[in-house]
């Protein structure tokens, strides 16, 4: 099974590179609106374990199509032998200054390559690119049409109609916004150029899609990972004899503050990176409202739940534990420990929301000489872990569906938050699972860190929906 | 679903152990090379559990802390054994000593090996309550935690066996199910030393049983209290309940030196009956000392087999190890050396032309469609065969290509005016950039000619 080489050709600055970086999720392919970034044809080899699934060869644009099909056409010896007119073409003039970019990008399509031609479908269609597609038919390999869009405007009707005259398949792509499934899509359209590639394609998809799917798991592990140390997080302090613990509030909340900005920090770098995101990652983030700090009022306002959800929360939290002691008591409380248990999770709740962040404390060790280990933490139980999921499920939206042909920040606003949209349900499970892990300081029993991964990996499913 | 022994756990935990601070791509890659090693033996399992067992059998450590953790574990099994079977042993024959002088005194005996055994049972229930936090605590469980480290510590382990045994409890409470099941080593030797002490003094003397109070207990209570303490084996045989007559007979007084039925001095007055307490002290001790040590055994140890059989499953860092081994790398390899970035050409330098006045007359080429509007915009007038600015008409988004510049190889002697054409009259970034190109591009491609770009 020999793994099939596209290469992906067309007139200069159309896009072609785009598509190999989106095709390949490789952020290092050089692109540019300059024109002829591409000099040399640069092949991608996407692999798994040094095993080649396909090979996609970006080359330089066509600068001169319609002179190199008079000098193809000059060299045909025989009318049904074209190809071997294309070959002529390149030997002729592979070590020549002219047409030094069309002896390039037909060299590895007559080694075997399979075509695609890529155009721009949000400009007007013209006949003079006429002569690339019949330099490209002339060559008799296995080829496909992408009408990529570069800027705003739609011809695609008229480029699908001449573009069908010279291509058995003509796909629209739009590199630039293409996410999973429309990489899934193309792949499997390339398995309709040659009956020889299809089985290294079949493979390659189905490769792509369990990748697809680890890093979906891999991604609820960061994010519940995140949760888990930012509700899990003390800081112990050992305090003299005449000091207070509230002398010492400010100094473990800093730290404290400190420690789960780090913590946020590496979550988001470790998701970019699970998505081939390695610029990202070491570049400074999207200057947006939401890369405001952690702490800053403004983040607090614009993600996480809402009072009243929080409130909600809590109130469906108590009932949960009041229900089970209805159920226990078979009925003969006749729900009143759900309704108490209502008012009660209500009630801490919103006693909670009037507290300053991380003001929690309590002496963990009296030492003999009156000294004492203060614990304090963790900064917040409500919406804290909130406001960390929200901000990392926008992250996690932006990356998972962001085209590795993009290139600059992250586009991302304050109307991608999502947790305030969350299901009742889901509102009411994420902060009965909170609430449960802020009990610990370590050691975070398997089970609940298995159901908080769980949640977390149903809801980023719910956003790949 | 395979079941990963206690060994296995601790080796899993020593690898994470070891591997903080590494690079997960490292990692990553080390855990992809060894499952496919794995697989090139078998087809890898789908259950987590054999497939971290295959991992460790794959690819052991040079010393792996699994076995000297479970011979530590053996060892300390031992050592309480040997302490029960002593204590029980011991306790038993002590109190089950009849001197001659005075009877052995049944409440003795039950207070010392039923109830402080019914008091310690209700201890482990106790213990045994789900907690939040799964850590072993409590006296008992300080003591054989202390006791195992102390092993594994000789063992020459300290380290590293201190970090896994405080992550073994994160496993639904591991460590503290292990430890109880070992107290229950302790429970179930000293039970049946204290049988065996108990059976033996019957065997080979002749026990006289009384029993004696300062409370003011009479034979009717204490019937009640043997009554209901035989009542789990009463269906078993009658020989094991104490009937009232005996327990009237058997009251001692130890002001008197006498049995309290027989005021005439006699020691006693059936020989026989003394010693009928044996059968039931004897089930006491099995039924409330033995039975539930052994039952607390069972469940401790079945509890370890679940956690043992759920955590490949249920801990995330096992399962990101079993995905890592399952799941293929995808990358992406450029061929070759990486390309220098280009720098864009600088811009010419001939100065641009200037625009023709209204009235002048240009040749046109390839603009015949918008002649008109040219007219209109510049008021130009068109005659092919003239000499002064040629004008040519081109689409506003096509690049300045190789083969657009040759079209205007051949000019000389005048000024070219490009004019960009876009019917739909659209005017964004990236045409101004496709704009600037043409400025930048035409005159490096024309040297000597003036030109102009328009846009229409």
């Amino acid at each position: 099974m020999t793994a099939p080489h596209f290469v992906v050709v067309g007139r200069v600055n159309k896009g072609k590179s785009s598509i190999v970086a989106t095709l390949a999720e490789e952020e290092s392919v050089p692109i540019s609106d300059e024109p002829g970034t591409t000099r040399e044809t640069r092949a991608y080899t996407v692999e798994a374990e040094g095993r080649v699934l396909f090979t996609l060869i970006d080359t330089p644009g066509f600068q001169d199509a319609p002179a190199a099909l008079e000098q193809i056409r000059g060299q045909r010896r025989d009318a049904s032998v074209t190809d071997a007119a294309v070959k002529s073409f390149v030997d002729t003039y592979k070590n020549s200054r002219e047409f030094q970019e069309e002896t390039r990008l037909l060299a590895p399509i007559l080694d075997g390559g399979r075509i695609l031609y890529v155009v721009d479908g949000t400009v007007p269609y013209s006949p003079d690119y006429e002569a690339e597609m019949e330099i490209l038919r002339w060559t008799g390999r296995p080829r496909m049409a992408l009408v990529n869009r570069i800027g705003p405007g739609d011809h695609l009707a008229d480029w699908k109609k001449a573009l069908g005259q010279y291509f058995g398949i003509v796909r629209d792509f739009d590199a630039n916004k293409a996410g999973f499934a429309d990489r899934l899509r193309l792949l499997e359209s390339f398995r309709e150029l040659d009956d020889e590639s299809r089985a290294s394609i079949d493979k390659s998809i189905a490769i792509l899609k369990s990748e697809q799917q680890r890093r979906r798991r891999e991604a609820s592990r960061i994010l519940s990972g995140l949760l888990i140390g930012a509700l899990t997080q003390r800081d112990e302090l050992k305090l003299e004899k005449h000091e207070r613990a509230e002398d010492r509030l400010d100094e473990a909340r800093g730290r404290l503050r400190k420690e789960l900005s780090e913590l946020e920090r590496k979550a988001h770098a470790q998701l970019f990176a699970l998505y081939r995101f390695k610029r990202l990652q070491s570049s400074e983030l999207p200057s947006t409202g939401l890369t405001e700090d952690l702490f800053a009022e403004k983040t607090w306002k614009v993600l996480g739940l809402t009072h009243g959800q929080l409130l909600a929360g809590g109130a469906a939290v108590g009932a949960g534990v009041g229900l089970a002691i209805d159920a226990a008591t078979v009925g003969h409380t006749f729900g009143l420990a759900a309704l108490i248990g209502a008012a009660v999770g209500f009630g801490s709740a919103l006693v909670r929301s009037g507290r300053t962040l991380g003001s929690e404390w309590r002496v963990v060790k009296q030492l003999i000489d009156g000294e004492r280990i203060v614990r304090y933490g963790p900064l917040g139980k409500d919406n804290l872990p909130w406001i960390l999921l929200d901000r990392a499920l926008i992250y996690y939206r932006a990356v998972s569906t962001r085209a590795h042909s993009v290139q600059g920040e992250i586009a991302i606003s304050e109307k991608d938050a999502v947790v305030r949209d969350f299901p009742a349900g889901e509102r009411s499970r994420g902060t009965r699972l909170f609430s449960q892990i802020a009990q610990y300081h370590r050691d975070l029993p398997d089970d609940l860190g298995s159901e908080l991964r769980g949640w977390v990996e149903d809801r980023l499913a719910a956003l790949d929906r | 679903m395979t079941r990963l022994s206690l060994g296995d756990l601790v080796d899993l935990e020593a690898r994470l152990l070891e591997e903080q601070g590494e690079s997960e791509e490292i990692r990553r890659s080390r855990y992809r090379q060894l499952g496919l090693r794995l697989a090139e033996k078998q087809p890898l399992p789908e259950d987590p559990g054999a497939l971290l067992r295959g991992l460790l059998r794959l690819d052991p450590r040079p010393t792996p802390p699994g076995p000297r953790f479970e011979s530590g574990l053996r060892l300390l099994h031992s050592a309480i054994a040997i302490l029960g079977l002593l204590l029980g042993g011991a306790l038993s024959l002590a109190l089950m000593h009849d001197s001659g002088r005075h009877p052995v005194n049944v409440l003795t005996v039950l207070a010392a090996l039923v109830g402080t055994q019914l008091l310690l049972l209700l201890l482990l229930i106790v213990a045994l309550i789900p907690r939040r936090d799964a850590r072993a605590s409590g006296p008992v469980q300080h003591l054989l935690r202390s006791g195992l480290t102390w092993i594994l510590t000789r063992a020459g382990a300290a380290e590293r066996m201190t970090a896994i045994q405080d992550r073994l409890d994160a496993h639904r409470g591991l460590l503290r199910w292990t430890l109880v099941r070992a107290a229950q080593v302790f429970g179930i030797a000293f039970n049946v030393a204290a049988l065996a002490g108990c059976l033996y003094r019957i065997a080979v003397t002749d026990i006289a049983f009384g029993w004696s109070t300062t409370l003011n207990l009479d034979a009717n209570a204490v019937h009640r209290l043997a009554d209901a303490l035989s009542g789990p084996w009463s269906w078993l045989t009658s020989h094991g309940t104490p009937s009232l007559d005996l327990i009237r007979l058997t009251q001692y007084s130890h002001l008197e030196g006498k049995y309290i039925v027989h005021v005439s001095g006699d020691r006693s007055a059936d020989f026989a009956r003394l010693g009928g307490w044996w059968s039931f002290l004897v089930f006491a001790i099995a039924v409330y000392g033995f039975l539930p040590r052994l039952i607390a055994f069972a469940v401790a140890g079945f509890w370890v087999k679940s956690i043992l059989a759920a955590t490949p499953r249920s801990n995330e860092d096992y399962a990101r190890l079993c995905d890592w081994m399952r799941q293929p790398i995808v990358t992406t390899r450029l061929e070759g050396p990486d390309p220098e970035r280009l720098r864009p050409p600088a811009a010419g330098a001939d100065p641009e032309a200037p625009l023709p006045p209204e009235g002048t007359a240009c040749e046109l080429l390839d603009g015949g469609s918008v002649e008109q509007l040219l007219r209109e915009r510049y008021g130009w007038t068109f005659d092919p065969g003239s000499t002064s600015p040629l004008v040519a008409v081109v689409s506003a988004w096509e690049e300045p290509t190789k083969g657009q510049l040759r079209r205007f190889a051949s000019v000389r002697n005048r000024d070219l005016i490009v004019v960009l054409h876009d019917p739909s009259g659209k005017d964004d970034a990236r045409r101004a950039n496709i704009r600037d190109r043409w400025k930048r591009d035409l005159p490096k491609a024309l040297a000597g000619v003036r030109v102009r770009v328009e846009t229409l």
